[in-house]
């Protein structure tokens, strides 16, 4: 509405004209996603909206994001890095995109598409605008390109470093039909790519009316100033935490197979550094974590615990230095599998947590269960046709200081939504006999941690499944005194009503009659059980929350019961 | 038979009132402050003040309809009834596992709110039916004696039934019902009668939320018994479906009330709209707490079955407005990196902006506009309304201006700019996500202060046109005034349209129909209906999403053209269609309709006539530049049909303001009633826009 002064230094320091451009290019990225989920085909696109977008600074800093998936918006900044690494931006083409999916250059895992853009104002380079979306299938050993027991990444679906993908605006038909020969289902590709293509082209058509109202460099340098001011207020929430050395440890299990994720937190003055040197090996499957992924991870922890009400950007994360040792399940070497990549980002997550519980702990939350994902597929009677389903299934969230963890959620660096029992009756052979909360799975503690979820399929039809479900072995922990939760438990009851229970990453091959159950894991509690108020003891026992005959609440960890590995949570 | 009708919108802030003589069409409206206590008593003061404008008495009122949040405030504050849930054995939880969703993915401590029902009054009965309706275990009646038992030895107050698939073969409800009503004696809610439908969370979250508001509705529709014993023949209850509701039906299906404020907003802009020859348009209304925008399309109201209040999933079909908290009471404040950030905390009525005087204490949206003297001191309600300029000054200067290093002139422009800026992109996400370019469009502007907003939205949008109705300030109770009598159905019944049987299709047609004119029969409504909609919403196969088109004719025609809707429908929508497909049709929905007296055309109000062409008086005005201008000041009332002015200009009236920047002009329409603003283009002038140059 004002004429400000013309000199850029002073309107980008101006406080209401630095709120506009940031809204303006928020909206740009919100325009961007909507135009996405409108025009792409992948039906985890188009229906779950797993996809995300965000602008960039010239110089590959996160500017802006749409909230959509945590660990997409972690990941983006170093997809589009290895890009500007293999392209460089001077020699950049208004109308050129770059696609790449590769985990081992800044992807997430295969299924997951990069695509960004260079944004000119005339001829100045004013930043970059990228999408994330999550493809249905892009080829490798299984449907959905998701293995559970995958040992290289080659059986986990076509690699595309970072590769041109269009020139004026035309998507490169060799590439298209390259990739599209890859999937399973190569008319999705072919359409989700377009729409990628043509995201990156309404932000420069949105940048070109913005550009009518600032000019290239004022419109970077109030960018920069965001940047700026958010990390100016990170390191200002760093200053006043005292400094020290907070020490977090998280244990990943895959099948039997435990990983220790060990972090040590040093801050000092207005810096930190994310340390993980001690953190397990690489796992032999799918149970890794690229680099880009962990990074995320680490930074979805930072901005829940520090970064509160700070406009969220790449200024955030300048204070922060990380160090990965190669070969560990948080930075695998090449060529190791890492389709599960967003399972271990849960336990880096935790990690995190449990450091800063020494010094901050009204921020944090204890350990939180599920996120694991079941498959199935095959033909279907009704249809016949074939067919291939897979969902992820919350459990327990971590309890706080400030509350009991929610009963049956996804983890935190995930916010995926179920699938109703009825849609999928309609549709599969499938029959869901149970689906409730795991009475006294929840971690005791003055704050109790949330329920897993009981889901029982009873198959109706020949199906070959797949499990990737952690924390059957190592249940999320309780913190500052809290309990455990209970663990995975998966469950195979034949029609004769004999039970086994089984691993938790494996393939079965599911047979007529078969009800498979599935109990995830109780988030874990936060403080002594002792100081749990008594209206909250007695309205667990009257809502049944908590496991117990006598009507006492399950105070001590179950130790002894049915799964002697849960050990009592660390009393910080 | 009276010759008025009424309408009153009860919002967060005022409570508005409209009437209009069906004979002469004459309108006359009246805007109260809503305080809680003895709301009965000054809805009836204002209706009896209103009568007396039209020289009549409360007993020559044919028609209330209003427009309530009691249901919806039940809701958000927790006033529910003691509600016992009955479910099939195994799925007592889906209520509160609620698709496992947080509601705020960067907020750790943030919860969903607690369950409808609490775990201990949700109880489950053996029986399970099939996707197709087929019954796999019969319903074991001992179990359900039980539950009866126990919810009546708990006291409760409603009980919800919502069984697996009961919208497939509603019987195991039904008899549930029986039992229940011999041992306890409280109203009951079926799932396959509020809303049969799949989805299970979505329709047993919808059908407690019907049970728990019985006692509500029953308590509201008692306090308002009152007009009907003093001669008021009929009154109606707004619907949030844009219908209104008999208030047998609002006892039925209270969670059919839940959006009936911000419906009449958007019905009110569609008939905007139709006078003056508008297919597609956007409305803005912008009230005390939010502003609510729709996107009108080809000449109808837009719906949505994914709607959530207070955190509580609402699957009924509901009016699809976009709600940002950006109102007259939203909050301006520092953030924590010294940006200047508006809403959407409010300060809504109650403590409300620092200028009402009644206790509020931050900046909020209307300090700035009566510090920058956009609200003159003496122009809310005619003057009945006091606001005090200086203390809004103050209250921007000390806790914005101050810290910020601006001056309070700067820091008041800068809190309507991020305000106009946050309205903007809620706009944008609701055209885009429809496939629709708002460039093309008309924002037809309403609520109290969506004038004094609405050109500035428009001009960022690159929207020429505005269109502002003659009482913005109440165009919902004038929406709510003129909206028809329905009854509404919906109904999951899945099948492959590309192979469906015709006679099926209308057998279970008429069974949703029927069910309908029940209710209608009930209600003693005997005239012939005015219309019954059919629709159906369609699918591709492998698609979980649908879309609703409207079938034509129950025949093998109608069956294609219905095909051929969607498919266009999907391709504008989504960019693409797939005519090769199969499609699947999901649920079925019908809608009859009973057409009510409305004013189609309505006459100058009474109450305010000035002489036409009086000459504007001045005051000092903060538009977008550093120093204030002397800007004329009109008043509505004394503009006349074919006026036209230029910004800079305010127009004010006794429920509304609106501000001219230099380069807008204002038309007054043919019919002397709405006024169509021609916007300025930001591009044309650079004064007029916040530059950062070199």
């Amino acid at each position: 509405m004002t004429t400000r002064d013309n000199n850029a230094a002073g309107a980008a320091s101006d406080p209401i004209v630095l709120e506009l451009v940031r809204n303006s290019l928020l909206s740009v990225c919100e325009e961007m996603a909507e135009a996405l989920v409108r025009s792409s085909h992948s039906p985890n696109i188009k229906e779950r909206r797993d996809c995300s977008c965000s602008i960039y600074t010239p110089r590959g800093e996160m500017a802006v994001q749409a909230e959509h998936i945590p660990i997409h918006l972690g990941v983006m900044p170093y997809a589009l890095g290895h890009i500007l690494g293999q392209f460089a931006p001077e020699r950049m083409e208004p109308g050129e995109t770059y696609v790449v999916n590769d985990p081992y250059y800044g992807g997430n895992h295969l299924p997951d598409f990069i695509v960004a853009g260079p944004l000119f104002l005339g001829d100045k380079l004013v930043g970059f605008a990228a999408s994330m979306a999550h493809h249905n299938d892009v080829g490798g050993a299984s449907p959905r390109s998701m293995p559970a027991t995958s040992t290289e990444i080659f059986q986990e679906g076509l690699r595309v470093p970072p590769i041109r993908l269009s020139r004026k605006w035309e998507i490169i038909d060799d590439v298209l039909r390259l990739i599209a020969a890859n999937s399973r289902t190569p008319h999705e590709r072919i359409a989700d790519l377009r729409a990628q293509i043509a995201t990156v082209r309404l932000a420069q058509r949105r940048i070109d009316e913005l550009g009518q109202r600032y000019h290239p460099d004022g419109l970077i340098e109030a960018v920069s100033r965001i940047l700026d001011l958010s990390e100016q207020a990170m390191r200002t929430r760093l200053q006043a935490l005292p400094d020290g050395e907070w020490q977090g440890e998280s244990v990943a299990d895959y099948g039997t197979a435990m990983f220790p994720i060990k972090v040590t937190i040093r801050k000092q003055l207005q810096g930190i550094i994310v340390d993980f040197t001690g953190t397990s090996p690489q796992c032999r499957g799918p149970f890794n974590s690229c680099l880009s992924n962990t990074y995320a991870s680490v930074f979805m922890a930072l901005r829940v615990v520090l970064g509160g009400g700070i406009p969220p950007n790449g200024g955030l994360y300048r204070p922060v230095r990380m160090i990965v040792p190669e070969g560990t399940i948080l930075n695998p070497n090449y060529p190791a599998a890492v389709s599960a990549a967003t399972q271990v980002s849960y336990h880096t997550f935790e990690a995190l947590m449990r450091a800063f519980a020494a010094v901050i702990p009204d921020a944090v939350i204890a350990d939180s269960g599920g996120g694991g994902v079941f498959s199935f597929g095959g033909l279907n009677p009704r249809t016949r046709e074939l067919y291939a389903y897979g969902e992820a299934i919350g459990g327990g969230f971590g309890a706080s200081a400030s509350g009991d963890g929610e009963n049956a959620a996804m983890p935190p660096v995930s916010n995926l939504h179920d699938t109703p029992v009825e849609a999928l009756e309609m549709i599969l052979p499938i029959r869901i006999e149970e689906y409730g909360l795991v009475e006294g799975s929840g971690g005791s503690g003055r704050f109790r941690g949330g329920l897993g979820i009981r889901r029982s399929f009873r198959f109706l039809a020949p199906a070959t499944c797949s499990f990737q479900v952690s924390m059957s072995r190592k249940a999320p922990m309780g913190l500052r005194g809290g309990c455990d939760g209970a663990p995975t438990r998966i469950r195979i009851v034949s029609p004769s009503g004999h039970a086994t229970t089984v691993n938790a990453f494996m393939h079965y091959d599911a047979q007529p009659g078969d009800l498979v159950i599935l109990e995830t894991a109780g988030g874990g509690g936060f403080g002594p059980p002792e100081a749990r108020g008594s209206d909250l003891v007695e309205s667990d026992i009257v809502n049944g929350y908590v496991r117990s005959a006598s009507g006492e609440p399950t105070h001590e960890p179950r130790a002894g019961s049915e799964a002697p590995y849960v050990r009592r949570g660390e009393r910080a | 038979m009276g010759r008025l009708h009424a309408a009153i919108d009860v919002g967060g802030t005022f409570i508005d009132v409209i009437m209009c003589d069906a004979e002469t069409h004459e309108l006359a409206v009246l805007k109260l402050p809503n305080e809680l206590a003895g709301r009965e008593q000054s809805l009836l003061k204002a209706i009896e003040q209103l009568t007396e404008q039209f020289g009549a008495n409360i007993g020559e009122i044919d028609t209330i309809v209003i427009g309530t949040t009691v249901v919806t405030n039940a809701l958000l504050q927790g006033t529910l009834a003691r509600t016992g849930l009955i479910t099939t054995q195994g799925f007592r939880d889906v209520l509160e596992i609620a698709r496992m969703e947080r509601p705020a993915p960067y907020d750790l401590q943030k919860r969903r709110p607690a369950p409808l029902v609490p775990r201990h009054l949700r109880l489950e009965v053996r029986e399970r039916v099939d996707a197709d309706g087929q019954v796999l275990c019969p319903l074991d009646v001992d179990s359900v004696v039980a539950a009866a038992t126990a919810l009546r030895d708990a006291d409760v107050q409603a009980v919800a039934v919502s069984l697996l698939f009961a919208f497939a073969n509603p019987t195991h409800e039904q008899t549930v019902r029986g039992i229940l009503a011999q041992e306890l004696a409280v109203p009951v809610s079926l799932s396959s009668e509020v809303l049969p439908v799949f989805r299970e969370y979505e329709r047993t979250s919808t059908t407690a939320i019907n049970a728990a508001t019985t006692l509500v509705i029953d308590r509201f529709i008692e306090s308002i018994k009152l007009l009907l014993d003093r001669g008021v023949r009929r009154v109606y209850i707004m619907g949030s479906e844009g219908g209104c509701l008999t208030l047998q039906e609002a006892r039925r299906y209270p969670v059919r009330c839940i959006m009936s404020g911000p419906a009449g907003g958007v019905i009110g802009g569609l008939r905007l709209a139709t006078r003056h020859g508008l297919r597609d348009a956007l409305t803005l209304d912008v009230g005390g707490t939010s502003t609510d925008v729709a996107l009108l399309q080809g000449g109808a109201l837009p719906y949505t079955d994914e709607r959530t209040v207070g955190g509580y999933a609402v699957a009924l079909p509901s009016v699809e407005v976009e709600t940002v908290g950006a109102g007259g009471g939203s909050v301006a404040y520092i953030d924590p990196t010294g940006l200047l950030r508006v809403g959407p905390l409010s300060a809504g009525a109650d403590p409300g902006p620092i200028c009402y005087l009644r206790g509020g204490t931050r900046p909020t949206v209307t300090d700035a506009h009566v510090a920058l003297g956009h609200i003159g001191a003496n122009a809310m309600l005619g003057g009945n309304f006091v606001i005090d300029r200086d203390a809004a000054t103050r209250g921007i200067e000390e806790q914005l201006g101050r810290p910020l290093g601006l001056t309070w002139a700067r820091a008041a422009q800068g809190i309507l700019e991020v305000v106009t800026a946050n309205i903007v992109r809620a706009v944008r996400a609701i055209s885009v996500e429809r496939g629709h370019d708002p460039r093309g469009l008309t924002l037809i502007a309403f609520g109290g202060a969506g004038p004094l907003h609405a050109l500035d939205v428009a001009r960022s949008l690159e929207v020429p046109r505005v269109l502002i109705p003659r009482y913005p300030g109440v165009w919902s109770a004038y929406g709510i005034l003129t909206s028809d009598i329905s009854y509404s159905g919906y109904l999951t019944w899945f099948r492959t349209w590309n192979e469906i049987d015709v006679s099926q299709l209308a057998a279970v047609f008429d069974r949703l129909v029927g069910g309908l004119g029940a209710r209608v029969a009930s209600d003693g409504l005997h005239a012939a209906p005015l219309r019954i909609d059919r629709a159906v919403d369609l699918r591709y196969r492998g698609q979980s999403h649908t879309l609703t088109v409207a079938v034509d004719e129950l025949s093998a025609p109608g069956v294609a053209r219905a095909a051929e809707a969607f498919h266009l429908e999907h391709e504008r929508r989504y960019g693409h269609s797939a005519r090769t497909d199969t499609i699947e049709v999901v649920n079925i929905r019908a809608t009859i309709v009973y057409g009510r007296p409305t004013p189609d055309h309505i006459a100058e109000a009474k109450q305010h006539a000035r002489p036409a062409g009086a000459a504007p008086q001045h005051r000092l005005v903060w538009l977008s530049d550093p120093e204030p201008a002397l800007c004329p000041v009109h008043q509505r009332d004394s503009l006349c049909s074919g006026q036209i002015l230029e910004g800079p200009a305010i127009v004010e009236q006794y429920d509304s303001t609106i501000v001219l920047s230099t380069g807008d002009t204002v038309e007054v329409m043919e019919d002397g009633l709405d006024l169509l603003v021609h916007v300025r283009p930001a591009r044309d002038n650079h004064q007029g826009t916040a530059t950062v140059s070199r």
